[in-house]
């Protein structure tokens, strides 16, 4: 559906959004290549010696990229800020909840705590992507 | 807290987006504040207030609601 001139981005949104792409566009691509990388150089998992090592390369990326959303917030509006606060207050609730559903699996001995925390992490990142893309939804 | 915003707005033939290229905010913030579901913090009321030529509480009212609140 084309934007109309009533419901077409302000120009501040445009540069906002320009530079969130800018920013988060090579820190996730980063994270793409150093966690391919991993796949490709470890097919079986096994972790020893200075792929041990490489395994936390994925971490630096990732700092990376907390940081691009630090930068977006601090380029949101007033009531941006507000909204992305609340969808990372739901995003948080989230991992609290997987995570203790995850532990009291565990204490039940069923399932596996490894498997947990990619869901916890996985799960948590959705939830928090998607509250936040419901939120900001143009209207 | 109730405003008069839409009103002014639209009697300068001004979209959403137009009036919040002039504030400097998103479109969906303006609409947020015309709509009643948010309420701005005191330097974008007065810069709407320094836009429109009019006192800041020309814009904005207390409702009931929101005076019983304090």
């Amino acid at each position: 559906m084309s934007k109309t001139a009533h419901d077409r981005k302000s120009a501040s949104d445009k540069a906002r959004d320009l530079a969130a792409l800018r920013d988060a566009a090579p820190a996730f691509v980063t994270l793409l290549v150093f966690q391919g990388s991993l796949i490709l150089l470890n097919p079986d998992g096994k972790t020893t010696g200075w792929l041990l090592l490489w395994s936390f390369s994925p971490l630096a990326p990732a700092l990376w990229l907390m940081w691009t959303q630090l930068r977006s917030v601090r380029r949101a509006d007033e009531y941006q800020r507000v909204l992305q606060l609340q969808a990372m207050a739901i995003g948080f609730g989230a991992v609290i909840l997987l995570s203790f559903t995850g532990g009291l699996l565990d204490a039940a001995g069923m399932g596996d705590p490894s498997q947990s925390l990619q869901v916890t992490f996985i799960g948590g990142v959705l939830v928090w992507v998607g509250a936040l893309a419901i939120k900001t939804r143009s209207r | 807290m109730k405003n008069c915003l839409r009103e002014l707005r639209a009697g300068r033939r001004w979209s959403q987006a137009d009036l919040a290229d002039r504030l400097n905010v998103s479109r969906q913030t303006v609409n947020a504040i015309e709509t009643g579901r948010y309420d701005p913090s005191l330097p974008l009321a007065f810069k709407m207030a320094e836009l429109f030529e009019n006192p800041i509480e020309s814009l904005f009212f207390p409702t009931e609601d929101s005076a019983h609140q304090s």
